[in-house]
C-alpha cells in the first residue's frame, strides 16, 4: 500500500543506510549517480510515496464555497485577494477553485486536490467537519484553514479573535455607561458567532451586568443563512452585533421604528466590512486584519510545503477597535466602579 | 592618541538616564521630552559621539528584566519559577541575559515606591504571572517594551503570551460530555482573574454546544474575587464530573471527595488545567490540559527581544496551544475521535 513504505525499507532492500536513502531522495550531495539511480528505482518499485518538497515558490490552491461569494462585496473575496497578494510576495502563485455548495455536501472534493495540481491548499470559510475529514484524507499536501477551524486544535488554521474581539466591543459599551445591552447573532449558526457571544458574555459577567434573554436575538435562518429577525418591544440601550452585515439590518429596523443610532440605541459590530450601506460610515466596530491573516496562512503553508515544522495549530490574529459614531456615551455618574 | 569610542552608555551615565532613552532621543523616537532630547544631543556632541548608525545592538549584551510577584515564588515547586527557568534558557540561546526581580505585595499595590531594576541596564521587561492592573500600568510607562506571560490586561502597547484557557477548557469539558457525562460542574471563581473567567466560559461554551443547561448549583467558587485564599466546600448535590480551573484546585477537590468516601474516577470524574502539579505526591495522576510552557517562554523572550531591537511593535494577545494530558482521574480514556456537538465536531 502506498504510504507505508519507509526509508528503512528501501535502505534494507538496497543494502545502504537510511541517511544515504534520504540524501538520494532529496537530491542532496554525497550519493553517487549510480547509487541515486538505484535507490530511486527501488523506491518507485516499492511504491514509496515521494513527499513533495518545494524549494521555492510553489502552487498554492485556494478554495472557497460559493455560498460565501454570493453576497455583494464578499468578505471572503477580499480575503482571497489578500491571499493571492501574500502568495505572490513569496514567489508562489495561486490556483483558485470555487466549491459548489450543493456538491460539497456530498462528495465534491476540490479538483485541485484530486488532480494533484497544487503543492499546498488554503480553505477559506467554514466547511462542515465530515467534508473536512474527507479532504484531509485525500490531501497529499499541507492544508491551512482560513477563518475557521475544524475542531482539531493541532491542525493549522488562522482565525480572527472572535472571542476577545467581541469582548473588547462589549467593554467599549460598558466603559461608556451602558448597562442594558443586547446581543444580535444566531449563536447556534457557526462557531465564530458562538465565540463572539461568549466574548459578549465575558464583558457582561466581568462587569457584573446581567444578560437579559429577551435581548439575545437570533439574526438568521439556520437553513438558508439569510438574515432574519425582529426587534422586541422593549429595547436595550445598546446592541452588540456579531457582524457588521447584521448590524446594517438592525440599523434599518431601528430606523423603521423611528429610532436613531446612536441617540436612541447604540450599536457596535464586528468585521469592519459593510459595503453599500450608509451605516458603514458610522459603525463602531472591530476591524479584522484580513491582510495579516492571509499573510500568516500563506507563511505557515509555505513553511509546511518546504518541509519545515513550526508551532502548529490554530493561530489567532488580533484586530482593532475602530471607533466611529454609533455609540452614545451615557451618563457615567450612576454606574458602579468598573471591574479592574 | 586614539580617541576612546563614545558609547550610548557613556551619554546615559552622564545624564543619569537609561541607554534606551538616549537611543530614542538620538533616533528621533517618541517617548523623550524635548528638553531631554536637547540635552542628549548636546551631551553627545560634547563627548564626541559618532552617530554613524543606530547602536541599539551595542556590543553590550542585552539585559531583559523579569518581574514575578512574591506570592508565586513562595510556593514549593513554583510554576512561574519553572517558566522563568525556561525564559532564562531561551535567553542564553539568544545570547542575552535576564535580571530577575521579585515584587512584594506592597510594591505591587504601589503602597511603596518602586523603581524596578534600578542599577541595571535593562532594555525590556517580562512579567511572569498575573499582577495587578495598576502595577502593570505603572511599569508600562513607555520607556521600554513590556511582555506579559500567562495573563493579559486590556492595556495597549503590551504583548501578552497566554495559555489557551477558553478553548482548552472547552475541550476538557467536551471530552467529558462525549464520554457520556451530562451533569458537569466547574470549580473556580470566574471573576477572580481574566484567565479564570476565560476557563469558566470555555466550560459554559461546551455545555451550550451540546445543549446542556448550566446549573448554578454546580458552580463552586474556590477563592474570593480578589484571588486570595483558596478554600471551598462541597455542595450537597454533586454532579457526575468536575472541571477545575487549575490543577491545585483539582487536587484539593479530589482530597475533599475522598474524605467523603467518594471514589475518583469511579464515582465522580475530575479534570484540571495547567499541568502545574507534575510532582504531586498522589496515587492518582490528574487528567489535565497543559499549555506548552516552553513555547510560551521562548515566544515571550523572542517577542521582547525583537521589540528591543525595533524589529516589531506590540501585537497584543498571542494564544499558545496546549494539549490534553490523560490521567487517571476521569473515565473518558481513548476518546480521541470527537463526535456530536452542535457544529458537527
Amino acid at each position: 500500500m502506498a504510504g507505508n513504505v519507509k526509508l528503512k525499507d528501501i535502505a534494507e532492500r538496497v543494502g545502504v543506510s537510511i541517511v544515504t536513502v534520504s540524501n538520494a531522495l532529496s537530491g542532496k550531495k554525497g550519493v553517487s549517480q549510480e547509487m541515486r539511480r538505484k535507490i530511486l528505482d527501488v523506491a518507485e518499485e516499492m511504491g514509496y510515496e515521494f513527499q513533495k518538497k518545494v524549494a521555492e515558490g510553489g502552487k498554492i490552491g485556494v478554495v472557497v464555497s460559493d455560498k460565501y461569494l454570493e453576497v455583494g462585496a464578499s468578505f471572503y473575496w477580499s480575503m482571497y485577494q489578500e491571499v493571492v497578494y501574500a502568495a505572490s510576495k513569496r514567489n508562489s502563485f495561486t490556483l483558485f477553485e470555487i466549491l459548489d455548495k450543493e456538491i460539497s455536501g456530498q462528495s465534491g472534493l476540490p479538483k485541485l486536490l484530486l488532480e494533484n495540481s497544487v503543492d499546498g491548499l488554503i480553505v477559506i470559510g467554514w466547511m462542515d467537519s465530515a467534508y473536512m475529514e474527507r479532504l484531509y484524507q485525500a490531501a497529499r499536501v499541507p492544508v491551512v484553514l482560513l477563518d475557521f477551524h475544524d475542531g482539531r486544535m493541532e491542525r493549522d488554521a488562522v482565525l480572527s479573535m472572535s472571542y476577545l474581539g467581541m469582548y473588547q466591543m462589549t467593554r467599549y459599551l460598558l466603559e461608556r455607561g451602558h448597562r442594558e445591552i443586547g446581543f444580535l447573532g444566531s449563536v447556534d449558526a457557526t462557531e465564530s458567532i458562538m465565540d463572539r457571544y461568549f466574548g459578549f458574555r465575558k464583558g457582561m459577567e466581568e462587569w457584573g451586568v446581567p444578560i437579559r434573554p429577551e435581548w439575545v436575538l437570533d439574526d438568521r435562518d439556520l437553513k438558508t443563512g439569510n438574515v432574519e429577525f425582529s426587534l422586541p418591544d422593549a429595547l436595550p440601550t445598546a446592541f452588540v452585533c456579531n457582524c457588521d452585515y447584521s448590524a446594517g439590518f438592525l440599523y434599518d429596523k431601528l430606523l423603521e421604528r423611528g429610532l436613531r443610532v446612536p441617540e436612541d440605541v447604540s450599536v457596535v459590530g464586528y468585521d469592519d466590512f459593510l459595503y453599500g450601506h450608509p451605516f458603514a460610515e458610522e459603525i463602531t466596530t472591530y476591524r479584522v486584519d484580513v491582510k495579516k491573516m492571509a499573510r500568516m496562512a500563506v507563511r505557515i503553508l509555505v513553511k509546511k510545503m518546504q518541509g519545515k515544522a513550526g508551532h502548529d495549530g490554530v493561530r489567532y490574529v488580533e484586530g482593532q477597535v475602530v471607533e466611529r459614531t454609533s455609540v452614545r456615551h451615557l451618563n457615567p455618574d450612576i454606574l458602579p466602579v468598573p471591574y479592574r | 592618541m586614539p580617541k576612546k569610542k563614545v558609547k550610548l552608555k557613556d551619554i546615559a551615565e552622564e545624564l543619569h538616564t537609561s541607554v534606551v532613552t538616549v537611543s530614542n532621543a538620538l533616533n528621533g523616537k517618541k517617548g523623550v521630552s524635548r528638553q531631554l532630547r536637547q540635552r542628549v544631543l548636546e551631551t553627545a556632541e560634547r563627548l564626541g559621539y559618532d552617530s554613524g548608525k543606530p547602536e541599539l545592538d551595542d556590543s553590550d549584551m542585552i539585559e531583559i528584566g523579569v518581574l514575578i510577584a512574591e506570592r508565586y515564588v513562595q510556593e514549593d515547586s513554583s510554576f512561574y519559577m519553572e517558566i522563568y527557568r525556561m525564559v532564562a534558557q531561551a535567553a542564553t540561546k539568544k545570547g542575552c541575559v535576564t535580571v530577575l526581580e521579585i515584587v512584594s505585595r506592597e510594591k505591587e499595590s504601589l503602597a511603596l515606591p518602586f523603581m524596578p531594576f534600578s542599577g541595571a541596564d535593562v532594555r525590556g521587561m517580562l512579567v511572569i504571572g498575573e499582577m495587578e492592573s495598576q502595577f502593570i500600568r505603572y511599569v508600562n510607562d513607555g520607556r521600554m517594551p513590556l511582555v506579559c506571560l500567562d495573563f493579559y490586561t486590556m492595556e495597549p502597547g503590551i504583548d501578552y503570551i497566554i495559555a489557551n484557557g477558553f478553548y482548552g477548557v472547552e475541550k476538557m469539558t467536551s471530552r467529558l460530555i462525549e464520554a457520556g457525562y451530562r451533569e458537569i460542574g466547574f470549580v473556580g471563581t470566574p471573576r477572580a482573574t481574566r484567565s479564570i473567567m476565560d476557563r469558566y466560559l470555555g466550560y459554559c461554551k461546551a455545555l451550550k454546544e451540546h445543549g446542556i443547561e448550566e446549573r448554578k448549583e454546580f458552580l463552586l467558587w474556590d477563592r474570593g474575587e480578589d484571588n486570595e485564599s483558596i478554600s471551598f466546600e462541597l455542595p450537597e448535590k454533586l454532579p457526575q464530573a468536575f472541571v477545575c480551573n487549575c490543577d491545585k484546585t483539582a487536587y484539593m477537590l479530589i482530597e475533599k471527595l475522598q474524605d467523603r468516601g467518594i471514589r475518583v474516577p469511579e464515582d465522580i470524574s475530575v479534570v484540571g488545567f495547567d499541568h502545574s502539579r507534575k510532582d504531586q505526591e498522589s496515587k492518582l495522576r490528574l487528567t489535565t490540559y497543559e499549555s506548552n510552557q516552553k513555547a510560551m517562554a521562548s515566544i515571550g523572550l523572542n517577542c521582547v527581544l525583537k521589540r528591543i531591537q525595533g524589529k516589531r511593535v506590540s501585537e497584543g494577545v498571542r494564544i499558545v496551544q496546549g494539549k490534553v494530558i490523560e490521567g487517571d482521574t476521569d473515565s473518558s480514556h481513548g476518546l480521541s475521535v470527537p463526535h456530536g456537538g452542535m457544529f458537527g465536531r
